[in-house]
């Protein structure tokens, strides 16, 4: 039993070296990255309550959208162009360093952006929303439920709706 | 129980449960080591962890994937040297599936339509219980590589094992 025991042990150690190389690696790796990712992460602003304080839900999304708040399309240009929010600016995932300057032209730092994709499964519009804080946007949100949520509740649109509803949305 | 292990413990199982547990860890980490900010967006959609700890997380994970990865193939050479580190791989896939499949259990159970983040980073792959499957069966061949690990070279056959520790007979060796 006391050999197992010590059998295990050396093991676990094995184990541990092997995690401390892959962290040491990693932590080197990604200091040698043009674009470091932060080791710990950023919340989000707070303004929803609970949960992951800067996802809205479609009602939220809905009320920011009628106070007039700029909202940001993730998705590429075939969707874009296909259908989106009406009156949402186009950022591009791949394209967010070239076309943010532009998209976001007009908008001031300070004030609330919602930025959204297709929906839940997709994560470009988290990805555009870290682009824009980094550059200097304090408030921005992500609608989690997207461009289908939105399409299936009937909201404001320009172009055609959501052709795949992927998921049952409750408003 | 001993016929289980004996079996268990055979290159016939061992082997394709080390390949393939090599092959999903080397597939999976680099388009998650080379796009670390997109997994770690995955990662933070499963609300899981505190999300301070999610790009630690995302940037550690992929990592050790990796090494787990590398190590599982290089035991197929059968080298004594990656004796102790082959079980330690096994113990680490054995714990990094064991968080997959809570991860996962609880996403599914709250019902959430997220990407896995399992073999890209580009939100295509909306987690399912099939998901959920596949990582409890790579779980298991986890634990067995980790429980039952042997080199190669070893025969662990019953007859051959017994045949080894029976002392020597009268008039053998010197």
């Amino acid at each position: 039993m006391t050999e197992r025991v010590r059998e295990f042990s050396r093991t676990a150690l094995t184990a541990a070296i092997i995690v401390a190389l892959a962290a040491a690696t990693s932590l080197a790796h990604n200091a040698l990255r043009t674009k470091q990712l932060p080791l710990l992460r950023p919340s989000g602003p707070s303004e929803n309550g609970g949960g992951d304080p800067s996802m809205l839900n479609l009602a939220r999304a809905k009320e920011l959208y009628d106070q007039g708040v700029v909202f940001v399309d993730a998705r590429d240009d075939e969707e874009f162009n296909e259908g989106h929010i009406r009156g949402a600016r186009h950022i591009e995932y791949e394209h967010a360093e070239r076309q943010w300057e532009a998209a976001m032209r007009g908008v001031d730092p300070g004030s609330p952006v919602v930025v959204y994709c297709n929906g839940e499964g997709c994560n470009s519009s988290q990805l555009v929303a870290d682009a824009l804080r980094n550059v200097g946007f304090q408030k921005v949100f992500v609608f989690f439920g997207g461009w289908p949520a939105w399409s299936a509740a009937g909201y404001p649109l320009d172009g055609k709706p959501s052709a795949v509803n992927l998921y049952e949305f409750k408003k | 129980m001993s016929k289980l292990a004996a079996f268990l413990g055979r290159p016939v199982v061992t082997v394709p449960l080390r390949l393939v547990l090599a092959a999903m860890f080397l597939y999976a980490a680099p388009p998650k080591i080379l796009d670390a900010a997109g997994f770690a967006v995955s990662v933070d959609n499963y609300h899981f962890l505190p999300t301070p700890l999610v790009n630690l997380w995302a940037l550690f994970l992929p990592w050790t994937e990796l090494f787990v990865g590398a190590l599982l193939l290089l035991s197929l050479t059968g080298a004594r040297i990656f004796d102790r580190a082959t079980k330690a791989a096994g113990l680490l896939s054995s714990l990094m599936y064991l968080s997959f499949v809570i991860a996962l259990a609880w996403a599914l159970a709250k019902h959430l339509n997220i990407d896995c983040g399992c073999f890209s980073t580009k939100g295509t792959a909306v987690i399912n219980y099939w998901y959920l499957l596949r990582d409890g069966s790579l779980l298991c061949a986890s634990v067995i590589v980790f429980f039952f690990y042997r080199r190669l070279s070893e025969d662990p056959t019953p007859a051959t094992r017994d045949a080894r520790r029976a002392p020597p007979r009268r008039g053998e060796g010197l």
